[in-house]
């Protein structure tokens, strides 16, 4: 379960932080002494719907360049809040530098609307 | 002599991006989790984290867009909490900081509930500066809420509490 956080987490230490805090609250609220899947999950969903507030509609065009190239954009008002709100990450690696979305960003409904319809245009 | 088995080595598969996204995806459209958006759950949660937190400095955030509902909510966990008194702000948009009024308020350690922080975050265009001034006391003094130290439960609605999420982006709950 451990690694089911870690990997939402997007690598990021303090949303596995919050991420483990969150599953520990929802165990407790079950009167259960041990966390289960079922908080695991939850904690996950709670993360979830805390990423997708902090989605602007004015970010989705970044987000949507994020996630095509891996790369970062114009240094920008908008790429900047992408950055400081974690709604993208930088992972360095070596000498290598990349970026992605937050995995929960990814996988977000509003993202996810957006990236269709941007795949949708292309192909049309 | 020690052993290494090959069990010591075994690493774990890594899951591609990919699937972790599609398993959050999953997930979000999964029925049982949804259980986290219920009202009663929220409540349930509201005081186990109250009680983790008793006598401590915690920050809470309750979305919350009906004011009768704020009441029954917080009677609710008054009923719940008898262990422990609750002090209520009621905020009417006049004051000049947040922070310093909270301070004055009697009562710590026992919980803060302080109601009506939409007045100090006017949605209109007229009243952009008092909503600047106090997205930014949020951010900026953040750290100086910890002098409280007692849990600090803001009721707010939706708009707010996005509002804080996007503009006053540090100014975050504290978990369980």
């Amino acid at each position: 379960m451990i690694n089911r956080l870690i990997d939402v987490s997007g690598g990021h230490i303090s949303d596995l932080l919050l991420l483990v805090r969150e599953a520990v609250l929802e165990a407790q609220i079950d009167g259960a002494d041990k966390i289960a899947e079922a908080h695991v999950n939850r904690s996950i969903r709670s993360r979830a719907l805390e990423y997708t507030r902090l989605i602007e509609s004015s970010y989705l065009d970044t987000l949507w360049d994020v996630d095509q190239f891996k790369t970062a954009q114009s240094n920008n008002d908008v790429y900047r809040a992408v950055i400081f709100k974690r709604l993208a990450l930088e992972y360095i690696c070596g000498n290598d530098n990349r970026l992605d979305l937050h995995p929960l960003v990814a996988a977000s409904e509003v993202y996810r609307r957006y990236k269709e319809a941007k795949v949708n245009e292309s192909n049309n | 002599m020690s052993r290494t088995t090959d069990n010591a080595f075994e690493t774990k598969s890594v899951l591609s991006r990919d699937s972790v996204v599609e398993s959050i995806v999953r997930l979000n459209e999964d029925e049982e989790s949804a259980v986290v958006g219920d009202r009663e759950h929220q409540l349930r949660r509201l005081i186990q984290t109250l009680r983790n937190r008793k006598d401590r400095f915690a920050l809470i955030f309750v979305v919350c867009n009906e004011a009768p509902l704020r009441r029954k909510l917080t009677q609710e966990v008054k009923e719940n909490l008898s262990d422990q008194d609750l002090f209520e702000l009621h905020l009417t948009g006049k004051e000049n900081s947040l922070l310093d009024n909270l301070l004055r308020i009697s009562g710590a350690p026992h919980p803060l509930f302080v109601f009506g922080l939409e007045n100090l975050l006017p949605s209109s265009d007229e009243d952009k500066l008092r909503r600047e001034e106090t997205l930014q006391e949020l951010q900026l003094r953040r750290e100086q809420f910890r002098k409280l130290s007692r849990p600090l439960v803001l009721w707010m609605p939706e708009y707010a509490y996005t509002l804080i999420g996007q503009q006053a982006v540090d100014f975050r709950p504290t978990s369980g």
